[in-house]
């Protein structure tokens, strides 16, 4: 239930007499490089892409160097190998736009690095997804702090069965909306295991949650595409998410802010004492598109 | 012999050795033939009861003290006798008796007149600090605190405390107080007998104590006696004043936050009396005019009530009825709302077997609940609500044997029902229920103590508290397989249970002792022990505790939480007990203490306990403090440097590491100075190492987002900025004139008068703003200061007789 913290650190924000934040210079302790999969990967048929890099320091705000001289490779349950080559800066590729697709759902799939003699694996799955039916535009008065104007929100239904989870990506006219707070993950219907949401319409704050959230601009205006898509997840991808998220943006809860902790991934090294971070998530993608046309 | 049963056995026999040994010792009774004194002291102005008003007979150097009712019982030898009865502040009373058989005796004292010096640190006895056998307590006046500096103009019992040895805070605004490296729920906050279970309004700014309706605060950090038990580290006994008994009287104040009101008066002259006292903030109101869009429609407020009545039956039977009940209410329109708040009931009356065997018989209930709603159409919406209730009945002793020795014994039982989550959730017209079960739990004690005074330099108190926790049905236990060590454990079985039906039991032997040797007229030394046990577990992970977190029982994956602390204190006065000088030291080890798994999931999520960790606490410090209790200028100065750290299995690679709240150094100086008669001021300066924060050592990406991480996986390994603050207040207080009946106080406060901006916490972060994909994020480092600047107040005080 991450959005009750949200919503105490709103109200503290709203009577936090003087409360104040500043940018502050701190020493941090200098640590070794540690090698970074990225390799969330889904079953569309378009070029994917894994990248390998090495994690650097904190306050280094440049893109992290990327490592070529891998070799990288995905196996599918039935044996068929798939060799992903090297594009620069890090990226490994295969497949393209219109060609094949990995798999289907269900289908498993190992990940193969190897990299200066050593050899750094992962699995996944290619979980289901539901299909999304519609997004709807409605026109709000400004309230809980935001502006008048118009909002979406989508409509789908849970997959019957308990444990299905899902990030949900939503598009402003082709852009991303990539902002931490923006992260929008689902348990079944709901936010977390045990919420007993199976099989229902995903409950209102996720539905609403493909709305921007920038400080000045979060409503739609007419003409603006509004695309959403629906990524499953295996569980330990939803959970690396989950934390990533309150990692991220931890610094909103203000003073109810959670314990800093470290995001575990699900790539392990042959040689057993090296840390490796990053995930491989296989994803099914449903999605939906609506020109907002309100007047 | 399974584990449990021989610690069993252990215990009983240990509890029969001490029993035969307090019987053994007890002084013996000699044949001279002897006659109890006792009855009750009172203020002769108001009618209050005295608490540790002083009762002493000089030529034989007997004495006792009042209890919490304003009891007291003295057997000595039959004959004349001078009686000295003394309360400081008040006029001392003599009387002369010829005993010859059990006397009643009822005392009013009267309160020293203005002409004497002021005094305002003040304990009930002057070298009450050196002479009695307590240690590890701090007692703060009412009119003490009413003459600190106030954040906002409201005088403030919690913050009070927090510049006392020992006593610390995560930081400004949070919830509660840490008490010897003790989390927030390791302290027992009773008020009138009932446990409080969120003591604060507004997060941590203000706490629910009404200080109109407040007659005596004692926090007991060490050398608990076994009559308390429940929490591990403190006990926080609050006492409600019964009410002017002699005639009506109001007080009031109008300060920035809240109003205050109080009306007390006699029911039946000098027989009854009660007294209701009320407070409401109006931040909502003021704050009106500048909610921006959106928030026109907010409530943002707070209130409390606060009762009592109390009734003398007879010379034997007194009654006494206590309520609060207080609320903090919070909502946005009619899109979302979200309150909380305590509400306690005590019911309790006071028996006197005899003229030397005092009883109180307490009632009471205590619950504790939040309620959340969002959504303001029926196809969509969610209603979330949290509880705990406790219902508890409390038979307790007090055998005044004779001067020397007084035995206590009692008990305790509780039957608690916890509601973690009654949630409903409809989305596009379809209901969901994503509640957890209730939980069901009863916790029961029985315990004896011995006061026993050993020769004229040996004080001790030492007994035994045996508790036992009952974990039952009806509803649901979980089954959990092994995990790696700081992991979530797998669910592997489920089991239903009855009404009542015991799922798990505990059962505990909780020694306690104390003692103390009067090294000169002026100076002691006091050592105590105490093992305490508690079953309740508050179950929270952020910095500083939030209203929705849920309280929940120990199960049969949660075991009790268990702490031993020694205590070792040097008390000494100079100056004829104007100069109070206390050092203490302690250790305190702590077992089962909760954490956390990385990314636990705490709410309405049933199967909570898979997301528990539990592990060790050590604490140590030394607590020293220096007061001047007399004269124009009077305070305290109090330091303490301590560490409080935990070691929980799957966190900072198996290895001890300080807990958010440990501060290393910890001075405060408070000071009063009574200028004239009218005017006086007040000042605290706090001085406090940084606490504990965990930053991350690099970075790295995944899908384009950035991700902090630590690559020593250490925990709290680094500390903010040091805190400090000055707090100023001056105080206006009226003519002296008896004849008036309107007495009006004017009282003008600066907290943080340099404007410091002292962290609460660093954290880092990301751009605040969109960043278009493929463009870098750049993170830095933010400090929170939760006071950003000076804030001063002015608040008006009335009383009306």
């Amino acid at each position: 239930m991450r959005n009750i913290a949200a919503i105490l650190a709103l109200i503290w924000l709203v009577i936090g007499f003087s409360s104040c934040t500043d940018q502050v210079d701190v020493d941090l302790q200098d640590a070794d490089a540690l090698l970074i999969v990225d390799a969330w990967l889904d079953n569309r048929p378009q070029v994917q892409n894994i990248r390998l890099s090495w994690s650097h320091d904190y306050f280094n705000s440049a893109f992290t160097q990327g490592l070529d001289e891998a070799e990288v490779n995905l196996t599918r349950d039935d044996g068929t190998v798939f060799n992903f080559t090297s594009a620069g800066d890090g990226n490994y590729r295969w497949g393209s736009q219109g060609g094949d697709s990995l798999g289907e759902a269900e289908d498993e799939f190992a990940l193969e690095i190897k990299y200066n003699g050593k050899t750094y694996s992962a699995e996944s799955r290619f979980n289901r997804v539901p299909v999304i039916d519609s997004i709807a535009q409605e026109y709000f008065e400004s309230e809980l702090g935001r502006d008048d104007g118009i909002y979406t929100e989508f409509f789908a239904r849970d997959l019957e069965g308990d444990g299905d989870t899902y990030w949900i990506k939503a598009y402003k006219n082709g852009q991303f909306l990539n902002r931490p707070q923006e992260m929008n993950l689902a348990y079944d219907a709901g936010f977390s295991a045990g919420s007993n949401s199976d099989g229902l319409i995903f409950i209102p704050p996720i539905r609403d949650a493909i709305n921007p959230q920038d400080e000045d601009n979060q409503a739609w205006v007419v003409g603006d595409v509004c695309l959403v898509e629906i990524h499953s997840l295996n569980l330990d991808a939803f959970y690396f998410m989950g934390e990533a998220f309150t990692q991220m943006t931890n610094g909103d809860a203000t003073i109810f802010a959670l314990p800093v902790a470290n995001v575990d991934g699900n790539i392990r090294s042959s040689d057993e004492g090296e840390e490796v971070l990053g995930m491989f998530n296989l994803a099914m993608v449903s999605s939906y598109e609506q020109v907002i046309d309100l007047q | 012999m399974d584990k449990p049963t021989k610690y069993l056995r252990r215990s009983f026999y240990m509890t029969a050795a001490l029993l035969v040994s307090m019987i053994l010792f007890s002084p013996n009774l000699s044949a001279q033939e002897k006659a109890t004194i006792s009855g009750y002291l009172t203020s002769g102005s108001d009618g209050e009861s005295l608490i540790g008003a002083t009762v002493f007979i000089r030529e034989l150097g007997a004495g006792t003290s009042s209890n919490e009712y304003g009891f007291y019982s003295l057997s000595v030898p039959v004959g004349k006798h001078i009686l000295e009865y003394g309360y400081l502040g008040f006029e001392p009373v003599k009387q002369e008796i010829d005993l010859k058989s059990n006397l009643k005796l009822d005392i009013e004292l009267f309160e020293e007149s203005a002409v004497l010096e002021e005094i305002v640190v003040k304990s009930e006895a002057e070298n009450k600090n050196v002479a009695e056998l307590q240690m590890s307590v701090e007692k703060l006046d009412i009119q003490t605190i009413q003459k600190l500096p106030t954040l906002l103009g409201e005088v403030e019992i919690i913050r009070s405390l927090q510049l006392l040895p020992g006593v610390s805070t995560v930081g400004e605004g949070a919830t509660g107080f840490n008490v010897r490296g003790g989390s927030i729920d390791q302290n027992l906050v009773l008020l009138d007998e009932a446990p409080v279970y969120n003591s604060s309004h507004l997060f941590g700014f203000f706490s629910v104590f009404n200080p109109d309706a407040v007659k005596d605060v004692k926090l007991y950090k060490g050398g608990i006696p076994s009559r308390y038990g429940g929490r591990l580290s403190s006990i926080l006994d609050v006492r409600m004043k019964e009410g002017n008994s002699k005639q009506l009287a109001i007080n009031g104040g109008i300060g920035t936050i809240f109003s205050r009101l109080a009306i007390e008066g006699p029911l039946a002259k000098d027989k009854a009396s009660f007294i209701v006292a009320g407070r409401r903030s109006y931040i909502d109101i003021l704050a009106q005019p500048f909610l921006r869009d959106g928030f026109e429609d907010s409530r943002l407020n707070f209130y409390d009530l606060t009762m009592k009545a109390n009734a003398d039956i007879n010379k034997k039977n007194r009654i006494f009825l206590s309520g609060y009940l207080g609320r903090d209410n919070f909502g946005f329109g009619d899109a979302a709302g979200f309150s909380w708040g305590n509400g306690t009931g005590t019911l309790r009356w006071n028996h006197l077997f005899s003229d030397k065997l005092f009883s109180n018989f307490t009632v009471f209930y205590s619950d504790y609940d939040y309620q959340i709603n969002f959504g303001n159409e029926a196809e969509n919406s969610f209603d979330w609500s949290a509880q705990i209730l406790n219902y508890s009945v409390k038979p307790e002793f007090a055998y005044y044997l004779q001067p020397s020795n007084v035995l206590r014994f009692g008990g305790q039982s509780t039957i608690y029902q916890f509601s973690p989550g009654d949630a409903i959730g409809v989305s596009s017209g379809e209901e969901a229920d994503f509640g957890v079960p209730k939980k069901y739990a009863i916790e029961s004690a029985v315990y004896l103590e011995n006061e026993l005074d050993i020769g004229p330099r040996i004080k001790t108190n030492y007994g035994l508290r045996l508790s036992h926790f009952n974990y039952t049905g009806k509803g649901f236990s979980y089954a959990f397989g092994d995990a790696d060590p700081g992991e979530r454990k797998p669910l592997t079985g489920i089991e239903e249970h009855d009404q009542w039906e015991s799922i798990e039991t505990y059962l505990a032997l909780e020694p306690r002792a104390s003692i103390k040797y009067q090294a000169g007229e002026n100076s002691s030394v006091k050592a105590s022990y105490n093992r305490t046990v508690q079953y309740l577990h508050l179950v929270s992970n952020t910095t500083a505790a939030t209203p929705v977190d849920v309280w929940t029982p120990s199960t049969n994956n949660i075991k009790p939480q268990k702490a031993d602390q020694v205590a070792l204190g040097y008390f000494q006065n100079f100056k004829k007990n104007t100069y109070e000088f206390n050092v203490e030291t302690y250790y305190k080890k702590m077992y089962n203490l909760l954490d956390y798994v990385d990314g636990a999931d705490l709410l309405l999520n049933p199967f909570l306990e898979a997301d528990l960790l539990q592990g060790d606490g050590r604490a140590y410090g030394l607590e020293l403090q220096v007061k001047k209790a007399k004269g124009d200028i009077s305070g305290w100065v109090s330091y303490t440097l301590g560490r409080t750290e935990r070691l929980i299995e799957g966190i900072n690679n198996d290895d001890w590491y300080p807990s958010r709240f440990d501060q290393t150094h910890n001075l405060t100086v408070a000071a009063f100075y009574q200028i004239n008669k009218r005017w006086s001021t007040s000042g605290n300066f706090s001085l406090v190492t940084g606490t504990p924060a965990t930053f991350p050592t690099s970075r790295y990406e995944q899908q384009g987002y950035v991700i902090p991480h630590n690559a020593y996986k250490t925990r709290n390994n680094v500390r903010i900025p040091t805190y400090h603050r000055l707090d100023l207040s001056l105080t206006l207080d009226p003519k002296e004139n008896p004849d008036k009946r309107w007495k009006g106080q004017w009282v003008l406060s600066i907290y943080n008068l340099y404007a410091r901006k002292n962290p609460f916490s660093i954290y880092f972060t990301q751009n605040d703003g969109r960043i278009p994909s493929g463009s870098n994020v750049q993170t830095y480092a933010e400090q929170l200061s939760v006071i950003g600047s000076f804030i001063p107040s002015i608040s008006y005080n009335f009383k009306f007789k």
